[in-house]
């Protein structure tokens, strides 16, 4: 029998593609808008009422991140894709929770500080560990 | 679960990628079923069944 190469035919960008592609500038634009958010905390003259809305700033692409990645399972034709992000996700999340909560207490009954700067830095903290669980995840159904 | 992806892909002389482009998944997908370590749901395991012109439980076997 000869190989029957299959070639579907192009198609138009899917909605989880689009949702993809924008889910990639939400990392790099929390970057920019935390360390953006540092400088300008740094030469306001000591703590005031602006340091609300500018601590919620840098939370704004994480949130973009979430509804984009809600929006891109629900969008994701591909059922095994899907199963590897939420498992990732998943892990990713418990590592962070379970982390915080360990530091939280440690901090609690002063046994040591609760470093702010990882409660600061918290997305790109789990989104390091997501990365890191997706490889992982991927190798255990390879 | 076992199934006999890989025996029906090789009657037809697919790769990984020619399936996974018939069935509109990625290699990974068909990669993971056929190994039994990802069990799929039951519309892509209609969509399997229909494109090998077989019933699902002739695909996919009771471990």
């Amino acid at each position: 029998m000869t190989a029957q190469t299959f070639t579907p035919p192009p198609k138009p960008r899917s909605p989880a593609s689009r949702y993809n592609a924008l889910l990639r500038w939400t990392a790099p634009l929390s970057a920019v808008f935390s360390i953006a958010d540092a400088l300008v905390i740094k030469a306001l003259p000591g703590p005031g009422p602006w340091l609300y809305p500018l601590s919620i700033l840098p939370a704004i692409p994480l949130v973009a991140a979430i509804v984009l990645q809600a929006l891109w399972l629900r969008a994701e034709p591909d059922e095994f894709r899907r199963v590897v992000a939420t498992e990732a996700m998943l892990y990713a999340s418990g590592v962070v929770l379970a982390s915080l909560t360990v530091i939280g207490f440690l901090g609690l009954y002063r046994s040591a500080t609760t470093p702010s700067l990882l409660l600061a830095l918290v997305y790109p903290v789990w989104l390091t560990i997501y990365g890191s669980t997706v490889c992982l995840v991927r190798l255990r159904y390879r | 679960m076992k199934n006999r992806l890989k025996v029906l892909r090789a009657e037809r002389d697919w790769s990984q990628a020619d399936l996974a482009a018939r069935l509109d998944v990625s290699r990974q997908s068909v990669n993971a079923i056929e190994t039994g370590k990802y069990d799929p749901s039951l519309p892509l395991a209609f969509k399997i069944a229909r494109l090998f012109g077989q019933p699902i439980e002739a695909i996919f076997l009771e471990a």
